[in-house]
């Protein structure tokens, strides 16, 4: 096996200039999803410090204390979801992925099959090309489930009935690349936390020597990851 | 917001009950729209008119169009187009227009180039919707000229022009600085004030937690104006700050 820039295994061929680039690449990408995060987190505590003080506010009438309470949980949750994004985030770039053999169709049968129930439940088509790569990929299953989820979650909460997500996969220069798009214009760029969960999935992606891109409108992820290869004996 | 809050005009006894601020238009231009929303509804409720958009471009094409608004308040870090750039496109052609910049940026070079680029005021986040509220009308007060020569907040009464506080006829005797608390303090009577925005209006310096220095001066302010026996008007409001209110 041979990687063509591999910061975290550095082997002879590779000089330490590039490897200092490649890592403080890494560590600036990390700063900047990092602050977009606490920039994420700042809007639900801002939402709670208002909600908690006027609530207690003298002449706050009991309907009014109510509706604090109800803004006030569905911010807590913001919180909290934004919260475990910001920790994925930094384990993602804190902990090393693993570098073991998987099958791409293999890893990806349950999380499929568990899409098409979701998305069939709600009205939303699911289509899978044919050619769906059938191919060994060295890296961490667990890390690539994590983005091909969070790609067809944000995919699904920007889709209705009627329509359809496709997952398409094509094989070139020694990589496997996956594309999940959706079909139709929302009219709006992801949230805060959205792009929160996309920066750790590129970030999962990203230590599997891999790619990650995606846009807005029409939502589309294309996910690019090394094939297996083998050494000749 | 609680009833003693519906009043955008601090809550001076003795004042006649009026809102001049009441009608006046808003546009919020914050990408969140959880937070846009919040605010939005909660200014609605406090008698301002309010329209909201959640990208630059937008809010660019808002302010273009026949609406005339008083306040903009926008977020720095938008979509399509930032905040420092919606502000480098909108204050050469509307140098009146009143501009609050939230942000979660607390870095001072981001505070001073909004504030550079025409910016009249940051608000870090998270903040409080009272400081916010507070701060909206202290700008659009700035308009109406309508900080008076003299505040009183129940029998505690501040005399701009002759640097005098007075309380119950008792003269309180106050550093420069305390008087600047209490100034500011009955500026925004009925309302909490943060004591990130003390530091900021008061010591005109950014937001430092680390330093109790607030918390000291306000025990000095607290120890003159409420003597034992006096019905209090300092307040610690817990997780805010601090506010100044007749009982």
């Amino acid at each position: 096996m041979e990687w063509d820039t591999n910061f975290e295994m550095p082997n002879d061929t590779v000089d330490r200039d590039t490897l200092d680039a490649a890592a403080g690449d890494k560590l600036d990408r990390f700063y900047v999803d990092l602050a977009n995060g606490l920039h994420a987190l700042a809007q639900p505590l801002t939402i709670l410090q208002s909600t908690v003080g006027a609530s207690s506010a003298p002449g706050c009438t009991t309907d009014r204390q109510q509706h604090y309470r109800d803004v006030s949980i569905l911010q807590v949750e913001r919180a909290c979801d934004i919260y475990w994004g910001l920790q994925n985030l930094v384990v993602a770039n804190q902990a090393a992925a693993e570098r073991t053999p998987y099958d791409l169709s293999q890893a990806l049968a349950s999380l499929l099959e568990d899409q098409l129930a979701v998305l069939t439940a709600s009205g939303i088509e699911l289509s899978i090309a044919p050619s769906f790569a059938d191919r060994s990929i060295q890296g961490d299953a667990s890390r690539t489930l994590q983005a091909v989820q969070t790609s067809f979650k944000i995919a699904a909460s920007r889709s209705s009935a009627g329509d359809v997500i496709k997952l398409k996969s094509a094989v070139a220069d020694g990589r496997v690349e996956l594309t999940i798009a959706n079909s139709r214009l929302y009219g709006k760029v992801l949230n805060s936390l959205d792009r929160l969960n996309m920066a750790v999935a590129e970030t999962n992606i990203r230590s599997q020597q891999g790619d990650y891109s995606y846009s807005d409108d029409p939502f589309s992820v294309v996910i690019c990851l090394p094939i297996q290869r083998v050494e000749p004996v | 917001m609680g009833a003693t809050h519906r009043n955008p005009l601090p809550a001076v006894q003795g004042a006649p009950v009026f809102n001049p601020l009441a009608g006046r238009r808003i546009l919020i231009v914050e990408d969140d729209l959880s937070l846009a929303s919040f605010l939005g509804s909660e200014l609605r409720s406090e008698g301002f008119e309010v329209d909201m958009v959640h990208d630059g471009e937008a809010a660019l094409e808002t302010l273009q169009g026949g609406q005339h608004y008083h306040l903009l308040i926008l977020d720095l870090n938008l979509p399509k187009l930032d905040g420092i750039g919606l502000l480098q496109r909108v204050k050469p052609g509307r140098p009146r227009l009143r501009m609050l910049v939230l942000t979660a940026r607390s870095r001072v070079e981001d505070k001073v180039k909004a504030l550079q680029t025409g910016a009249d005021q940051c608000l870090t986040k998270p903040f409080s919707f009272a400081e916010l509220l507070a701060r909206v009308q202290a700008l659009l007060r700035r308009d109406t000229g309508a900080i008076p020569n003299c505040s009183r907040v129940g029998d505690l009464t501040l005399n701009r022009e002759e640097r005098r506080v007075e309380r119950n006829g008792r003269r309180l005797n106050l550093t420069p600085r305390e008087f600047a608390i209490i100034e500011f303090m009955m500026r925004n009577a009925g309302h909490p004030v943060s004591r990130a925005t003390l530091q900021e209006e008061v010591w005109n310096m950014p937001a430092d937690s680390s330093t109790n220095i607030v918390d000291v001066y306000m025990k000095y302010v607290r120890d003159k104006v409420d003597l034992p026996g006096e019905v209090k008007l300092t307040h610690t409001i817990r997780g805010v700050g601090y506010e100044l209110r007749d009982a």
